[in-house]
């Protein structure tokens, strides 16, 4: 297997009217990869995958297959299969027709269709109904064949619009597994589109993160989740602490910062170049701070509240220095003692390896 | 690569010419029969109205003779004045009786509903001459009524005040244009959400307080459309005014019609014909403003 | 909610009275197709299908060149709508404004100015006055419904079922037997049920456009001139049984079996 990425796009705008929808976008899809794009409602994220499918042409830049241009092809000659988030099914074909049809579409022989379309439908865990109508069948069920049904084609790239949103969360998470489990097993690339940032982490090879029409950036899922590359992706992806502070010094990855809470050792970005002096923002997640009583020594903050979640409980920290900057810790609830009550001081111990430094 | 090569050999190209000429075909049919089946004639028509007749002949030197006609005529104004007095009459008689028949015909269960819907469909389909022709057969000089009533000695002369007169023109459309009435005001209240009169009952509002301030002002949609139907319909008829009307009975579609017979005045019907337009379209624009206030989107 | 017993009633009666106002007319007429009547009197002990012999191989003709026009007008209008509303259905852009503005104009216009306008167009492209122009007229006035009703139906059908056959790779010709003309099967009956029924009701335009070939209403109208007859009336029964299946078909196809709001 090459190293080369089955999909480049290259430079992408799309421009509508005088609206712009995709601005500079660079992204690559790799071999047997499953890329999950991220991002809220009109950051652009589906029209790169209906520009990919074929549906939409970019005003600007390249697409390319295996190295190849596929900018003006058209959709029926691409060799993706899209599965939509509202399934398009066809609503008067059964749903083995419904598999069948883009192999009936190539002229396949009735018997071949039948014997593909069977496989298929095993595979996706739907061997026997293949005589229902779709209108006949559950949400989760039509999910399965509108998956069958772009599966068939032995498609390079399958292209997942959202395909989860219309169910409901249980049913949500085995399909998750299911989508996962199916692509390993297949050994194809999928495009998968989501608003959701937990369905991301947990499904894909790689996010890649988008924000009005930019792409902001690309990593596997802890890259982006404990390393991102700006306040947006940080505050993106679950709780974070963003604190704001003062670099002070630079030595390689390590800065050295000043926060209302403290002095603190983090990591950065070396490609970020951090100034002595510049102020930046520090993205922590509240798992990766440590709590300690101030046991005489001034206190870097105090207990604002407390709220029990179970094994874990959260504890909201103002910060003595500069009032109105707080910090979210999650502290083992068993660990919760009488220093950790309302309003008293704690000072504040940072996981260096964790703690993020990112441009303000 | 460990996928199987597609298979795109018989696949046709969506760019192929075959299919390309065939698109480009039906583009050409969409933008060609609709302008040369509609915009054509009517263009053609607006300049024939600036014509005149000469020997027998349509002549087009583009004069608006016809137009200070229609206005300096007093027997045309007096025609279009008495056509406009048949058609408002019409079309809120046909819509004030259609409304309650409307209404019933939502509250009832499926299987009377569509009874009740065949039932107006029913004379809404036959053909048009023979619904006049059946009330003339009833109305007229030599119909049941009157044969019943001269020879129960009651009248010594066939009334003609049904027919052969304004009035008759008036009921005779009155009676044929009524399901027209009915169908856009049931559309309108069978669109109405259930939830929202429940939620109106639901909030104490008694069945009268919810006809008049949910029901009815949803259903203005409908009650616009059936007042253009049935206006529109009326004015422009000339075969009612041609059967029932009688010597005098004349409305604008009667006159025009007669322009393009008899009469023999293709270029001062065109005009009126115009004018006729030109009344639509102000109803038209006067029905859009009749709608429930705020944007309602069902 | 159910509406009170005094409201149920008054609506009851006013359907009652509009409903004698619609039939009135035509059940006197079919009872003087059966009963001769003399001196303001029904003869009821003379009651024969007289009238429905005195029927004529003509009106019979004049009835079976109507039905023909109504099919082949109502096919055409079919076609030419279902083409133009592919086109028009995704709904963007100052061209198909326009032409839905065109088709759309026949139908919202009383019927006497698209039949003067086409009467004039034919005179001007010395195009006689035929069976031909009449068709031409059906199928004007047809359009706006049968457009209409096929563009409602292809909008909510949406982009995504000829997008997924694309995608499948159909070309668009594939897509367009497979996909999309099986999903606009039913609007297509509907609306040609309405424009047969449509066209079989249509007297205006005809009467301008006709030429030597007597349909239906236009013999019925020389018919009418010359007064009444016994034949007229049996014609109305024949009339009411064919406007009667049309409406029971329409009804059908258009009302879903279960209203969406009850009040």
């Amino acid at each position: 297997m090459s190293d080369q990425p089955l999909i480049e796009m290259r430079d992408i705008g799309k421009i509508y009217g005088s609206h712009t929808v995709l601005r500079n976008v660079n992204l690559d899809i790799g071999q047997n990869e499953f890329l999950v794009v991220v991002g809220p409602s009109g950051s652009g994220k589906t029209t790169i995958l209906r520009m990919i499918g074929g549906f939409v042409e970019p005003t600007s830049g390249d697409i390319l297959l295996n190295g190849s241009r596929i900018n003006g092809i058209p959709v029926n000659r691409r060799p993706f299969n899209t599965v939509f988030q509202d399934y398009a099914l066809f609503p008067h074909m059964t749903v083995a027709a419904n598999v069948g049809y883009g192999l009936r579409v190539k002229g396949l022989a009735a018997d071949e269709i039948k014997k593909l379309v069977a496989q298929t439908l095993d595979l996706v865990g739907l061997g026997q109904l293949g005589s229902r109508y779709p209108a006949q069948m559950s949400g989760g069920q039509r999910q399965r064949v509108a998956l069958a049904r772009a599966l068939i084609c032995k498609p390079r790239l399958v292209l997942l619009d959202e395909p989860l949103a219309a169910l409901d969360a249980g049913l949500r998470h085995q399909m998750q597994t299911f989508l996962k489990s199916i692509q390993r097993e297949i050994q194809t690339s999928f495009l998968f589109i989501t608003h959701d940032q937990e369905e991301a982490i947990s499904l894909a090879d790689r996010i890649c993160v988008m924000d009005h029409g930019e792409v902001v950036q690309v990593g596997r899922p802890e890259e982006v989740y404990y390393r991102p590359c700006n306040r947006y992706v940080a505050d993106f992806f679950g709780d974070n602490n963003l604190v704001d502070a003062q670099v002070k010094t630079v030595n390689g990855d390590g800065v050295a910062v000043e926060t209302p809470f403290g002095m603190a050792v983090a990591r950065g970005d070396q490609g970020m170049h951090f100034n002595a002096g510049e102020a930046v923002t520090l993205a922590v997640r509240p798992e990766n701070v440590e709590l300690l009583g101030a046991n005489g020594s001034a206190p870097a903050g105090h207990v604002k509240s407390v709220s029990f979640v179970g094994p874990l409980s959260l504890v909201e920290v103002e910060s003595t220095k500069s009032p109105g900057a707080t910090l979210h810790v999650k502290q083992l609830s068993s660990q919760l003692a009488a220093p950790f009550k309302i309003g008293a001081g704690v000072t504040v111990s940072w996981k260096g390896k964790e703690t993020w430094v990112i441009r303000k | 690569m460990g996928h199987p090569q597609v298979n795109f050999r018989k696949t046709p190209e969506l760019g192929s010419a075959r299919e390309a000429r065939l698109i480009n075909s039906l583009v050409v049919i969409a933008y060609i029969l609709p302008i040369a089946l509609i915009l054509g004639p009517f263009c053609i028509f607006f300049v024939v109205s600036f014509g005149r007749v000469e020997a027998s002949a349509v002549v087009i030197d583009f004069n608006l003779s016809n137009y200070v006609r229609i206005l300096a005529d007093s027997t045309v104004r007096m025609v279009i004045g008495r056509t406009l007095v048949i058609g408002i009459a019409t079309a809120l008689v046909c819509t004030l009786v259609g409304f309650p028949a409307a209404y019933l015909m939502k509250i009832l269960g499926p299987t009377r509903r569509s009874l009740l819907m065949v039932a107006f469909a029913v004379p809404l389909l036959m053909s048009y001459v023979i619904k006049i022709y059946t009330v003339r057969n009833l109305l007229g000089t030599n119909g049941v009524i009157n044969h019943f009533l001269m020879a129960s000695g009651l009248v010594s002369q066939p009334l003609e005040f049904f027919t052969l007169s304004y009035y008759g023109v008036f009921l005779t459309l009155t009676s044929v244009l009524l399901p027209f009435a009915v169908f856009p005001i049931f559309l309108s209240l069978d669109r109405i959400p259930a939830s929202l009169v429940e939620a109106a009952a639901d909030l104490g509002a008694s069945r009268t307080r919810i006809f008049w301030t949910v029901i009815f002002p949803l259903s203005l949609s409908g009650v616009a459309v059936s007042l253009t139907f049935t206006f529109v319909l009326a004015i422009g008829d000339f075969i009612t005014p041609e059967l029932v009307g009688g010597p005098n009975g004349f409305t604008l579609g009667r006159i025009i019609f007669s322009q393009f017979g008899l009469g023999f005045n293709w270029p001062f019907g065109a005009a009126l014909s115009i004018f006729m337009m030109m009344i639509v379209t102000v109803a038209l624009a006067l029905a859009t403003r009749i709608r429930p206030p705020g944007k309602v989107t069902f | 909610m159910k509406s009170a017993r005094s409201t149920v009633v008054v609506l009851c009666a006013v359907t009652a009275l509009i409903l004698a106002v619609l039939y009135g007319p035509i059940l006197m007429a079919i009872v003087t197709a059966f009963v001769p009547m003399r001196g303001g009197v029904f003869q009821w002990d003379q009651v024969s299908i007289v009238a429905f012999e005195s029927i004529n191989g003509d009106i019979v003709d004049a009835l079976k060149l109507t039905l023909i026009v109504g099919f082949v007008a109502s096919t055409i209008a079919l076609a030419i709508s279902t083409g133009i509303a592919l086109y028009c259905a995704p709904g963007a852009g100052l061209g198909r404004k326009f032409i839905e503005f065109l088709i759309f104009l026949p139908f919202v216009m009383p019927p006497i100015i698209t039949g003067l306008a086409l009467l004039i167009s034919f005179r001007e492209a010395d195009v006689p006055r035929s069976l031909l122009t009449v068709l031409v007229g059906h199928v004007t006035i047809l359009l706006a419904i049968a457009y209409r009703t096929i563009v409602t139906r292809l909008r909510e059908m949406g982009a995504s079922l000829v997008e997924a056959s694309l995608d499948l790779g159909a070309s668009r010709l594939q897509t367009f037997w497979w996909v999309v003309l099986p999903n606009l099967r039913p609007a297509l009956m509907a609306s040609f049920v309405l424009c047969f029924a449509l066209s079989f009701d249509e007297t205006m335009v005809t009467l301008l456009l006709t030429g030597g070939q007597s349909t239906f209403p236009v013999r019925l109208w020389g018919m009418m001139r010359l007064g009444f007859s016994p034949s007229i009336s049996a014609l109305v029964v024949y009339i009411l049984a064919v406007s009667t299946v049309l409406s029971l078909f329409l009804i059908r196809l258009f009302v879903p079996a279960r209203s969406k709001a009850v009040a």
